[in-house]
C-alpha cells in the first residue's frame, strides 16, 4: 500500500534537462500509466521513485514520507524491465527465490516456498517452475518478471515498458491478466508505455509527457475526449486525429472555417464549438476531427456535405479506413464497416457535425 | 512490371546433412503484374527466405520461379531487375536524398534531364519533395524509409520487394508511410511483395495475402478470405484482433434438430443438417467453433452464449469487452462506451454465417456458417 508524490522534480544529465519541474500525486491502489514518446523522460521517472537516481532538484515522498535521500533496497518496491533482466541459466523457481535472498529478506523456506506457490498459481506459471529462463517463450519470461517482482509483496509497483517484447496476440491476454491481477491485489502500480492502446485499457489515470514535461494527465476519457493540446490529441487514437488550420470567418450569421490555401476547403460548424470560435473571429486555428467522426455517403445530400475522391482505401479488421486528399491536407476516416470503397470513388463528407477539437497555434486547447 | 511465378519451391539449408533445415516446403504461387501480395506469418516461417529467393540472394534448392516469362533460378540478382527495401533503409549516409534515389540512374549512364524528372516524379509522389537537399540522417526512420522505396522504385524494377519497411517506424507515422508507399505502388502499376509479421499492414496494404507457417503456405486469400473464410486455425487465430475465440464444442441431436453445445463454456448454436452431416461425413462429434469477437453482440431477445462481464477496456475508436463464461474466457468488440459492471450477467447472440466449424485434430476448417 503506498501513496506516491513528486514534488517539483528536475532531473539533469550534464546539460540536458531530462525531467523538469515534475509534480504529481498518485493515489493509494491506483493504476497509474505514464504515456509518451522513446526519450520523454518515462522511465526516468520510475528511477528516480525507486531510487535508482537521484534528483537534481525535488522531493520523493511516498505515504508521506521524504524517501529522496532513501537508499532504493530500503524503498520496498518492485521494478519489472522491458527486457526481463532474470538470470537466464537459473530455473524459474531460483528467478523467484532470488528476491529474499537479500538480507534483510531471509525467511524460513517453507514461508519463501508458500509465497511462490501462491504467486505462481495466480499467474499460471506452475508448470514452469523447474523450467530454466532461457527455454522460455517472451510472453512466458514475463509473466516470470512479474511474478518475482510480487512475491517479496513490495507496496509499489514499478512496471517499465513491460509488454513490448511479446507479440500482439499474447499483449492482449497478457493486458487482461493485468487487469485481473490489479483488481485481486490492489497494490499502487506505475506502469510506463509509449502504446496509447495499453494506456487506455490499463490506467485509472494516464499521465502525458513529451521532452521531460508533463502535458497532460487525466482518465482515459479525458485523455482521449478533451486533450489539453495538440500533442496529447495526437497520441492516442488510430489512425491519428485529422489536423487542419483553418481561419474563423463569419458568413452573415453563419461561423465558417476556411482553409486559408484552399478556397474550396471550407465548412460551418454545427456542435458546441460555435461559442469558442466566435471569440477567435478572424483568427487562424487548428481544428482537429477523430478519423470516426466523420460522416460520409456516396451520393449529394445536403449542403453541407463536400465532395472529393477517395485517394486509398485500407482494410482495417471488421472496418475500413479511407484517405482523401483535399488540397495537400490528408483526411483519413475510420468506417463502421469493412465495404470497400475503391480509389477513385466520389464521396461526400459531412464534417459539420463532428466534434471538434480546438487548439491554437502554440498547439494549446481554446477554452 | 512483371508477374512472378514459383513451382514447388523449396528452401533447404544444409541439404543432406543430418541437420539440414527445410526452411521452405513446396511452395506454389502465382502473382500477377501489377499484384500487391503480401507475405504473412511468424518469425521463423520461412517468408524472407522466399523473397530472398525471388530476389536472387538465395539459391533455390527445388523448383522454379519466373518473373515474367524467364525462369531467373540462375540468374544473378542484378540481371533480374528486381528492387528491394529493408527493414533497415540501408542508405547511403553521406549522400542526401536526391544523390540517394540517383544513384543507380546515374551508375547506369542514364541522361541527366532523364535523372531529374523521374526523381520530381518519385518525390513528389511520395510527398519528399521538400526533404531532397537533406541527409538521410537528419530525417526520421518513416522517411528515410520512404526515400529508400524511393531509391527502389525509381529503377522501374519488374518487381519491388518490401522486407519488413515498417518495424522499426514510429506507431504515430506508420500508417502515413505506408499510404505514401502504397499510393506511389498503385500508381507506377508496379508488381509489389510484401513481408511482414504484422496481419494489420498486410491486410490494409494487400490485394492477396500469403499466410505461411513451419515454412508451407496455409491460405492464400484476399484480406476479406482470410477474415471471414480462414482456411484452419492457424490462420484463423494469427489474422484479426483481438484473437478469435474459441470453444470446443459437442455435435448433439435432439429430435429432427441438430445443436453444438458448448463444452468448456455457456453456449448452444443451432446448426443445420447440411452442417451436421459434413461434420459427421469427417467422423467427428466433437469439433472446435471459432468466432471473432467483432461478430458478437449483446442481446436481450436472444442467447446462443451466456456469461458475466469480468472488466472492460475503452480503447478509444472501439471497447472490448470481457466475460468469463464456465471456464473460458470470451472477447467481445463494441462500441467505445459501454456501462457494464463486473458480475453482471450478458447474454450474446451471433450471425451464423460468421461461426467457423474446425476439426480439433487436424485444425483445418471443415466449413464457414452454420446454415
Amino acid at each position: 500500500m503506498a501513496q506516491v508524490a513528486l514534488q517539483n522534480i528536475t532531473m539533469k544529465f550534464d546539460s540536458v534537462i531530462a525531467l523538469q519541474d515534475l509534480s504529481l500525486e498518485i493515489e493509494d491502489g491506483e493504476f497509474f500509466v505514464i504515456l509518451g514518446p522513446a526519450g520523454a523522460g518515462k522511465t526516468t521517472i520510475l528511477k528516480v521513485i525507486a531510487g535508482l537516481l537521484k534528483p537534481t532538484r525535488g522531493r520523493v515522498y511516498i505515504n508521506g514520507l521524504d524517501v529522496t535521500n532513501v537508499p532504493a533496497n530500503l524503498r520496498n518496491i518492485a521494478m519489472t524491465f522491458e527486457d526481463y533482466a532474470l538470470y537466464p541459466t537459473f530455473t524459474v523457481y531460483q528467478n523467484l527465490q532470488n528476491p529474499f535472498g537479500a538480507l534483510k529478506n531471509r525467511l524460513p523456506k517453507e514461508e519463501v516456498d508458500q509465497k511462490i506457490h501462491q504467486i505462481v498459481t495466480m499467474l499460471q506459471i506452475e508448470h514452469l517452475l523447474h523450467r530454466k529462463v532461457d527455454q522460455l517463450s517472451g510472453g512466458q519470461k514475463q509473466r516470470v518478471s512479474l511474478a518475482r517482482s510480487m512475491v517479496r509483496q513490495p507496496r509499489l509497483f514499478l512496471f517499465d515498458e513491460p509488454l513490448s517484447h511479446v507479440d500482439a496476440k499474447i499483449r492482449h491476454s497478457m493486458r487482461a491478466e493485468l487487469h485481473r491481477l490489479a483488481s485481486v491485489l490492489a497494490t499502487t502500480t506505475i506502469y510506463v508505455t509509449h502504446d496509447y492502446v495499453e494506456a487506455l485499457s490499463l490506467g485509472d489515470r494516464i499521465m502525458v509527457i513529451d521532452k521531460g514535461v508533463i502535458q497532460q494527465i487525466g482518465t482515459p476519457s479525458e485523455i482521449y475526449h478533451n486533450p489539453k493540446n495538440e500533442f496529447v490529441a495526437k497520441i492516442v487514437g488510430q489512425p491519428t486525429i485529422n489536423l487542419f488550420t483553418f481561419q474563423v470567418m463569419k458568413d452573415k450569421e453563419r461561423l465558417i472555417l476556411q482553409d486559408p490555401t484552399n478556397p474550396q476547403f471550407s465548412f460551418s460548424p454545427k456542435g458546441q464549438a460555435g461559442e469558442i470560435l466566435a471569440k477567435n473571429l478572424g483568427e487562424t486555428i487548428r481544428v482537429g476531427i477523430r478519423p470516426q467522426d466523420i460522416r460520409y455517403s456516396f451520393t449529394p445530400t445536403n449542403q453541407d456535405y463536400f465532395v472529393s475522391k477517395v485517394d486509398l482505401f485500407e482494410l482495417w479488421g471488421r472496418r475500413g479506413m479511407v484517405l482523401i486528399m483535399i488540397g495537400d491536407n490528408p483526411i483519413r476516416i475510420l468506417t463502421q464497416s469493412d465495404e470497400v470503397i475503391p480509389a477513385g470513388q466520389e464521396i461526400w463528407l459531412n464534417i459539420s457535425e463532428a466534434p471538434l477539437y480546438l487548439i491554437n497555434l502554440a498547439g494549446a486547447k481554446l477554452e | 512490371m512483371a508477374s512472378v511465378t514459383l513451382e514447388k519451391v523449396w528452401k533447404i539449408y544444409n541439404t543432406g546433412q543430418a541437420r539440414a533445415l527445410e526452411a521452405v516446403r513446396d511452395v506454389s504461387l502465382d502473382i500477377e503484374d501489377g499484384e500487391f501480395i503480401a507475405l504473412l506469418g511468424p518469425s521463423g516461417c520461412g517468408k524472407t527466405s522466399i523473397l530472398r529467393m525471388i530476389a536472387g540472394l538465395e539459391r533455390i534448392s527445388k523448383g522454379v520461379i519466373r518473373i515474367g516469362n524467364r525462369i531467373v533460378n540462375n540468374l544473378t540478382p542484378a540481371q533480374r531487375n528486381i528492387a528491394m527495401a529493408f527493414e533497415t533503409y540501408a542508405l547511403y549516409p553521406h549522400m542526401n536524398v536526391r544523390e540517394n534515389l540517383s544513384f543507380c540512374l546515374r551508375a547506369r549512364k542514364v541522361a541527366p534531364a532523364e535523372i531529374e524528372s523521374r526523381i520530381m516524379r518519385v518525390a513528389t509522389g511520395l510527398h519528399i519533395e521538400h526533404l531532397l537537399d537533406k541527409r538521410p540522417s537528419e530525417l526520421p526512420g518513416g522517411l528515410q524509409q520512404l526515400v529508400s522505396v524511393g531509391r527502389a522504385i525509381i529503377r522501374e524494377p519488374n518487381v519491388l520487394l518490401l522486407d519488413e519497411p515498417f518495424s522499426h517506424i514510429d506507431a504515430s507515422m506508420r500508417v502515413q508511410i505506408r499510404n505514401e508507399i502504397k499510393r506511389l505502388v498503385n500508381k507506377t502499376g508496379t508488381t509489389a511483395i510484401l513481408v511482414t509479421h504484422d496481419q494489420h499492414e498486410a491486410i490494409a496494404m494487400a490485394d492477396r495475402v500469403v499466410v505461411m507457417n513451419f515454412a508451407e503456405v496455409q491460405q492464400v486469400g484476399t484480406p476479406k478470405d482470410l477474415i471471414h473464410k480462414p482456411a484452419n486455425m492457424f490462420v484463423a487465430g494469427f489474422v484479426g484482433e483481438p484473437a478469435i475465440n474459441y470453444f470446443p464444442c459437442n455435435l448433439i441431436q435432439n429430435g429432427n434438430h441438430w445443436y453444438l453445445v458448448c463444452i468448456t463454456a455457456e453456449g448452444c448454436f443451432a446448426v443445420s443438417n447440411r452442417v451436421a452431416n459434413l461434420i459427421q461425413n469427417v467422423g467427428l462429434t466433437d469439433v472446435i467453433i471459432g468466432i471473432r469477437p467483432q461478430e458478437l453482440k449483446m442481446s436481450v431477445t436472444r442467447s446462443e452464449l451466456s456469461g458475466e462481464v469480468a472488466f472492460f477496456e475503452f480503447l478509444g475508436e472501439e471497447g472490448h469487452l470481457f466475460i468469463n463464461s464456465g471456464s473460458s474466457q470470451i472477447t467481445v468488440v463494441t462500441e467505445p462506451f459501454l456501462r457494464m459492471k463486473e458480475g453482471e450477467k450478458i447474454n450474446l447472440t451471433v450471425d451464423p454465417s460468421e461461426i467457423f466449424i474446425f476439426d480439433p485434430k487436424t485444425e483445418r476448417a471443415i466449413c464457414h456458417g452454420i446454415q
